[in-house]
């Protein structure tokens, strides 16, 4: 008896570091973003974006009439409709990104026109365009869109995500980029 | 009082003295062969360290020229034009005097799953393929005396970003002495990635890339602007 107790006691203590183990948060849980998720089409609020997804198209050719520059590719043209909750300090989505798998696309600095750092107001809804610029395989499947009002994936602060489908969007042989504007309250 | 033990400290001299000898004898017993052994593998070692045997494998880089594909694990680089001028008017860029502009044409490819930039970060990846200390991409023998501009010839807009598998043609342009490469071949060393995870204070979520050996060197003779 008192030959196992020490054992006994020993694999208590490896079942204990097993099990403290297993519980302790990883480091995304630790330090990642609190995501606000919505649906497509629904506007989802974080601490400091609103925002609605309303509109989603492939096109084989982004256009911006205004800078006359085009680029042909696997495109991917998001609508956003996004305000400022409660201030218009540093208002504004400077990085906004798609994720299909495994990979994360970025919204292409390209085109001039683009809701990339476009100033965001208070009460009042600005629209504008992203693009992403895709590999020609990836035209099918789940895209989840992420929003943040910081130059990099936030931690410890809201992200806005919207997940959609890739299967049903319509495809377009050129989609025309315009400029963000504000939308009449 | 005490009649016993030593109180000037002669006892634990002595033990030590004893010690000693007793190891002396143990090495003096240490057959003559083994000590010659030792001393051959000593020198042995010293040999090999001394001619670089025991650091890191460098294997010769791949000879590529233009339009040849330099593949990396997380990138692909392929040199389509290459140039020396003095100026890049759509770039504003100039070159002074004593110096001159290596532009050069590329295709680029990010093999990765996220975004890099080719001279600047994207979102918490550093990538670094120029304009780091320790450049992916850099010029064999020669020292640019700026950093690197980069752009795409499109007329594309922002920081050229490279998105997971979509090619890509960059200009980059170096700054250079005028009398850098003498002999009309300019030669790119281009480096295999090792990543790292994580920054200390920053974040645990930034990515950087950081050039390991090269891998391939890429040559060609860049034309003169008219």
């Amino acid at each position: 008896m008192r030959r196992a107790l020490p054992w006994a006691i020993g694999g208590l203590l490896v079942i204990a570091a097993g099990a403290v183990t297993a519980v302790t948060p990883d480091d995304e849980s630790l330090v990642g973003p609190i995501v606000q998720r919505g649906s497509f089409g629904d506007t989802v609020e974080s601490r400091t974006l609103i925002a609605t997804a309303s509109e989603a198209t492939f096109a084989d050719e982004v256009a911006v009439p205004s800078s006359d520059w085009s680029a042909e590719g696997n495109w991917l043209v998001v609508t956003v409709v996004a305000a400022a909750p409660t201030t218009e300090v540093d208002a504004a989505i400077p990085l906004a990104t798609l994720v299909v798998g495994d990979r994360v696309f970025q919204a292409s600095e390209r085109p001039s026109a683009s809701l990339i750092a476009t100033p965001l107001r208070v009460g009042i809804d600005t629209v504008g365009m992203l693009a992403f610029e895709l590999p020609p395989d990836v035209d099918s499947g789940t895209a989840e869109l992420r929003l943040t009002t910081s130059y990099f994936t936030t931690e410890l602060d809201d992200l806005v995500a919207i997940p959609f489908s890739l299967d049903d969007l319509p495809r377009t042989p050129s989609a025309e980029l315009i400029d963000s504007e504000l939308v009449d309250p | 009082m005490s009649k016993t033990g030593d109180h000037d400290g002669t006892a634990p001299k002595i033990a030590v003295r004893a010690v000693m000898s007793r190891w002396m004898r143990s090495v003096a017993e240490v057959p003559r062969w083994i000590w010659i052994a030792a001393v051959a593998l000593i020198a042995l070692v010293l040999i090999v360290v001394a001619i670089g045997g025991f650091a890191q494998a460098q294997t010769n880089p791949t000879e590529l020229g233009a339009d040849e594909e330099a593949r990396a694990s997380v990138y692909a680089v392929t040199v389509l034009d290459a140039e020396f001028t003095d100026e890049v008017e759509s770039e504003y860029l100039e070159a002074e005097p004593g110096e001159k502009l290596l532009v050069m044409t590329m295709r680029m490819e990010n093999l990765s799953d996220a975004p890099i930039g080719v001279g600047t970060n994207a979102d918490r990846t550093k990538a670094g393929l120029v304009n780091t200390d320790d450049p992916l991409i850099d010029l064999a023998g020669v020292t640019a005396t700026d950093t690197v501009s980069i752009w795409r010839a499109d007329g594309s807009a922002g920081q050229v970003i490279l998105q997971p598998g979509v090619p890509s043609e960059v200009m980059l342009a170096w700054t250079v002495p005028d009398d850098a490469f003498a002999d009309g071949i300019v030669s790119l060393d281009i480096h295999e990635v090792e990543i790292r995870r994580g920054a200390v204070i920053l974040s645990s979520n930034v990515v950087t890339w950081r050039a390991i050996e090269t891998f391939a060197r890429i040559s060609v003779t860049p034309r003169e602007a008219p």
